[in-house]
């Protein structure tokens, strides 16, 4: 995620507000208001006492630590059949007729519009018009149309 | 691996993706059940089953929309709802918590941490639900505030209402029980 590099200012009234909800460590302060409240506490001597409060509960919390089993070779050996995919329509026509991997695949439908715009220009019969006299009147206009302009 | 790569691959039934998803997510997950539930066998269930789903249900996870943490707390909090909800009685007592505090626990620690540290899980204990789920996701589980919110599916002044209420009913329970 990208961080802003501008933070409004603070209230007094919002930084006690986020140490009392999220305690003394600015790892757990709300990204977007972190640097404000960093530097309003450096002005705050109110501040920094309901931070040090914020501290020492914060330490009595991290006394408990609960110990793990970690037992998760039997869930990895013991793992039930995934459910088998579900794939739109494209997906099933182009498995249909392409069986392989799915890059090629991709690569095969990819083509085939080509491949019929390829087709359908070598089938059509040259054109029978003869252009010659629009041409001949686009570059020489009849002397009228001049002159009503 | 980035969260997206890493489900497409378990998506596709790679064991060996799942293995480094478990091995990167059980402990986590299994510390946030035990601190919610307090029994160890349920923590246990709880992060096997959270896993477990993942595995089935990787094709839903969109990296766009979740980090994979999250998506993965979420399906542990609504187990751990369940089971409390279930239960519906009383917490066991601070000593019950995680199977119990051992002899080798006792060998371990000095008096005063095993007391501070029993002390603390009593008072963590008599939270309600989603105080304790807040406290616990944003302060034992390393997660921003937005994805708190987004975990238990309240506002970001909901969820900071929620801590501070946590955070001074734990202090009041500390005072009192010295």
């Amino acid at each position: 995620m990208k961080k802003s590099s501008f933070q409004k200012p603070l209230s007094k009234t919002r930084a006690q507000e986020i140490l009392n909800a999220y305690g003394a460590d600015p790892e757990r302060w709300p990204e977007d208001e972190r640097q404000s409240l960093i530097q309003l506490l450096a002005q705050s001597p109110e501040l920094q006492a309901l931070r040090e409060t914020g501290a020492l509960l914060d330490g009595l919390l991290d006394e408990w630590q609960p110990k793990l089993s970690c037992s998760t070779d039997t869930l990895i050996s013991s793992l039930p059949a995934q459910p088998r995919r579900k794939q739109n329509w494209p997906d099933q026509l182009a498995a249909f007729f392409f069986p392989g991997s799915m890059a090629w695949r991709q690569a095969i439908l990819a083509g085939i519009p080509l491949m019929l715009g390829f087709i359908w220009g070598l089938s059509g019969e040259p054109p029978e018009d003869d252009w010659t006299e629009t041409e001949f009147l686009i570059f020489n206009p009849p002397l009228e149309v001049i002159t009503d302009e | 691996m980035d969260d997206g790569a890493l489900m497409e691959r378990v998506s596709r039934g790679d064991r060996e993706a799942f293995t480094v998803l478990v091995k990167q997510y059980a402990p986590a997950l299994e510390r946030f059940a035990i601190r919610l539930l307090f029994q160890q066998h349920q923590a246990e269930e709880v992060a096997q089953e959270t896993l477990t789903r993942a595995w089935l249900k990787a094709c839903d996870y969109d990296p766009k929309r979740a980090r994979l943490s999250t998506w993965l707390h979420q399906i542990a909090h609504n187990l751990c709802v369940d089971i409390l909800r279930r239960q519906d009685r009383e917490l066991p007592l601070a000593h019950e918590a995680e199977g119990g505090l051992t002899a080798a626990d006792t060998a371990e620690n000095s008096m005063s941490t095993l007391e501070s540290k029993d002390r603390i899980v009593k008072a963590i204990a008599v939270l309600s639900e989603r105080h304790r789920t807040a406290l616990v996701l944003t302060y034992y589980q390393c997660l921003s505030n937005r994805e708190v919110a987004e975990i238990m599916g309240v506002s970001l002044r909901a969820l900071e209402s929620l801590l501070v209420r946590a955070r001074q009913q734990v202090k009041v329970t500390l005072e009192e029980s010295q």
